[in-house]
């Protein structure tokens, strides 16, 4: 008898509810339901608010006060409370030809924490870079409160606020992606172009998706980029990017950070998602689960080790879950419409769980938990300062100084090595003592291999010389 | 090698297949054969009398079999779209091809090959041009296809079908629809041109006809088994967009699109009704009855969906609805539209 079933995912965590937005209109609310009281459940809509034509572009959610922000094609802007839908605020369009309002979608949005510096207001991006920051709670408050122009040209694609509140970062279509004071509004920082490639062309920026990599650092940046990059750049370092990777062959839609602070989630237009460590920039894992269209938005739960990745429109008008330990697809549902964005309400917080990194979970015996803990303390204080200008220096320095400038590096590293450095290389004594010398760390090869390669230069360079002295 | 020879001397009642002797054993097989067939004629004549039976006593006769199909045994597709749908209904309002549907806008198609192409291409075009009404041939040159869109929605024009070819065979088509998108890429097989298609003996002799020559009347339009809503998508919208909606019924001419397995079959007919005298047996008398009759016009093809494209044909910053990837061909019953 063949099989007529499909198998059916093992099911998500009864305290799980997500807030989902479709270009149609519809605010949907999913829940997991566990019968009887059992841990996992299937995926079920428990709501739908809103009604259908006025098409959703661009949604918020404040965590501290329960509300949802939803941005309508129109360019009107209305506060939802999360729990029952109903309408607290409404923003009418800052455009006031119609004509223009359709072609001028709001692409970016943010809904302010209520004790945030910025109070009870909201941030809305359009596409043509006409940033405004609005307050809805007292009507004295002058409307907007400021309003500038990111861009001359080009298209914004995406606009993050940083969980400070105090910092925005605006990219997209021909615009390069730069940082915004919001209290000042002016611009903080702007990236530069990436160097030309081997044929002297330099590819417009085509900024996709972006999102700040650390809660408590805004410095941080990833981007993904219509040239099927992810980028990291780094505001202390350089305005280049410090990592960029390739991921398959479409541009790349979706970005979102795990709060352990190295690993980013990324969706492509083709529906491939993966995960990358933003350290070095190596792809730590795919996701399967059939993903067949875009994938428009990607979240991650506060708490629980989960991912919703909301796949866009066509057949893939689903709302998928996916666990980032097992990276098992958890729970799927059919939303029927296309979907514009997704959100994990946490309110119902009832997990007493530590906040997981996925490093963490990731790793099953002691001995990994070690290796990590030590990769972490060594990146987190280390590399930004320390492993950038090492990189930077042989650059600077061409070939036949390189030699020395890989001797000063070294003695520049050994000068800096504190104690994390010291306590990272014991450890890696002990390590090594249990492996029998099998697994060695990275950075070490590293350095081996600065070190290593002045030395085959200078033989080279030696054999070279005796070669010409046999032709003398 | 014992056990299979004790198997074989059992003689009578065993598999013919683990006979060696050759004669032996298709002598076997057909014997089995034979068998097989008697015990079924036996049955159907057994449940024919039971209806028979059944029916003069005015009871309901027992429910037939069906037959086990890969159709019918699919697995089961959460998005298989329900008529009594709000949302979808909603959907359909507000979509790329509700201006089509509206009746706001006709259809006005332009169609091309790809850069280089060769004599059969042009033959297809000729006679897609007799099928879909309102069909301009413009020459590709060396215009990009980005250019060509632009260039279409700019002249007002509805869609654009682009054929493409590989070995001077005919392989891919590529429909835009415009001004929006979505764009749909196919592949293209099994194409048989008008004229190729030709009466063959073992046809029925109502088939047995070649192929037709279709007039210019608007034909009917005949869409099958698009069920998911991806289905719903490439078939009741992006095919029928290409067509006007009301048909010269006076015509009699009808273009299918038959999906089977995700294989959208594409064929072109002209039908008849004629009256036909039959003979019946026991009574020799002449009964009249209509009969339908069918000529092919072609051309003929088949069309695989490869890709779903949101908006108009961009391969390197698009957004796919729907792409194909091996690893969703997890099940042979499994099925995308």
């Amino acid at each position: 008898m063949p099989r007529t079933s499909t198998l059916e995912p093992p099911g998500c965590p009864a305290q799980l509810r997500a807030i989902c937005c479709d270009a149609l209109g519809f605010v949907k609310v999913v829940e997991a339901r566990g019968e009887n009281g059992a841990e996992n459940g299937p995926l079920d809509v428990v709501a739908r608010w809103g009604q259908p034509g006025a098409g959703i572009s661009a949604i918020s959610y404040s965590n501290s006060s329960n509300r949802l922000a939803v941005a309508r094609k129109s360019g009107d802007i209305e506060i939802l409370e999360s729990t029952d839908g109903s309408i607290c605020a409404q923003l009418a369009s800052l455009n006031l030809d119609a004509k223009e309002r359709e072609n001028d979608a709001i692409s970016g949005l943010h809904l302010f924490r209520e004790d945030g510096p910025c109070g009870q207001s909201v941030l809305s991006c359009s596409r043509n870079g006409d940033a405004a920051l609005r307050t809805f709670g007292d009507e004295d408050a002058p409307s907007p409160v400021s309003r500038w122009n990111v861009c001359k040209s080009g298209e914004v694609l995406s606009m993050r606020v940083h969980n400070s509140e105090n910092v925005a970062s605006f990219g997209g279509n021909r615009v390069e992606l730069s940082l915004w004071d919001l209290e000042s509004s002016s611009k903080v920082w702007e990236a530069k172009k990436p160097r030309p490639n081997n044929i002297g062309l330099v590819s417009l920026p085509y900024v996709t998706a972006s999102t700040f990599l650390l809660r408590d650092d805004h410095r941080k940046l990833v981007i993904g980029t219509g040239d099927y990059q992810v980028r990291l750049y780094d505001v202390h370092a350089q305005k280049r990017p410090v990592v960029a990777v390739t991921f398959k062959e479409s541009p790349i839609k979706a970005v979102a950070e795990d709060p352990d602070g190295f690993t980013v989630y990324v969706g492509n237009s083709t529906g491939s998602m993966a995960s990358f460590d933003m350290r070095t920039g190596k792809l730590l894992s795919g996701f399967k689960g059939k993903l067949a269209g875009s994938v428009r938005c990607i979240a991650r739960h506060p708490s629980l080790p989960l991912i919703a990745s909301c796949v866009w429109i066509g057949l893939d008008r689903f709302l998928r879950i996916h666990d980032i330990r097992s990276r098992q697809l958890l729970g799927r549902i059919f939303l029927k419409q296309p979907l514009v964005a997704v959100v994990f309400d946490d309110q119902a917080k009832t997990s007493e769980e530590p906040l997981l990194t996925a490093s963490q979970e990731q790793s099953q015996g002691k001995r990994k938990q070690i290796e990590n803990e030590v990769d972490y303390m060594d990146k987190e204080d280390d590399e930004y300062e320390e492993e950038k200008p090492r990189k930077k220096k042989p650059k600077k320095h061409k070939k036949p100084k390189r030699k020395q400038a890989g001797k000063d590096d070294e003695a520049t590293d050994l000068a800096e090595d504190e104690s994390p450095a010291k306590k990272l290389k014991e450890l890696k004594k002990l390590k090594r003592k249990q492996n029998g010398e099998t697994s060695e760390p990275k950075k070490k090869k590293i350095k081996d291999t600065t070190s290593e390669k002045p030395k085959e230069k200078s033989n080279e360079k030696s054999t070279n010389k005796k070669k010409r002295t046999r032709e003398e | 090698m014992g056990t299979k020879r004790l198997r074989e001397d059992d003689g009578e009642g065993k598999k013919p297949s683990l006979i060696r002797n050759k004669e032996r054993r298709s002598e076997a097989f057909a014997q089995l054969k034979r068998e097989k067939k008697k015990a079924k004629k036996l049955r159907i004549k057994a449940r024919d009398a039971r209806e028979k039976e059944c029916i003069e006593l005015g009871e309901a006769p027992p429910p037939r079999k069906t037959p086990r199909t890969i159709e019918n045994t699919r697995e089961p597709d959460e998005t298989i779209v329900r008529p009594d749908d709000d949302e979808l209904l909603a959907d359909i309002a507000t979509d790329e091809f509700a201006e089509h549907f509206n009746r706001d806008k006709s259809p006005k198609l332009l169609i091309t090959t790809c850069r280089k192409c060769s004599k059969r291409t042009f033959k297809l075009i000729l006679e897609l041009q007799s099928v879909i009404p309102n069909t301009e041939y413009y020459k590709r040159n060396k215009r990009s296809l980005k250019q060509l869109v632009k260039d279409a929605t700019e002249q007002d024009f509805t869609a654009i079908v682009v054929i493409h070819e590989n070995r001077r065979e005919p392989d891919g088509m590529v429909i835009v629809n415009l001004p929006e998108g979505p764009t749909a890429h196919f592949r293209l097989s099994n194409l048989v041109l008008r004229k190729e298609i030709k009466a063959r003996e073992s046809d029925s002799p109502s088939f047995s006809i070649n192929h037709g020559r279709p007039t210019s009347h608007l034909p009917e339009l005949i869409l099958n088994n698009f069920t998911t809503s991806l289905g719903h998508r490439i078939g009741r919208w992006m095919f029928a967009s290409l067509f006007y909606q009301d048909p010269n019924f006076r015509g009699r001419r009808v273009v299918t699109f038959h999906n089977q397995r995700d294989y959208i079959f594409f064929r072109h007919h002209r039908y008849v009704f004629e009256p036909k005298e039959t003979k019946q047996k026991g009574e020799q008398k002449k009964k009249t009855a209509v009969i339908a009759r069918l000529q092919e016009c072609g051309p003929r093809f088949t069309l695989k969906l490869l890709s779903l494209q949101h908006g108009t044909f961009d391969t390197k910053h698009g957004e796919y609805e729907w792409v194909h990837k091996p690893d969703m061909d997890t099940s042979r019953r499994r099925f995308f539209l």
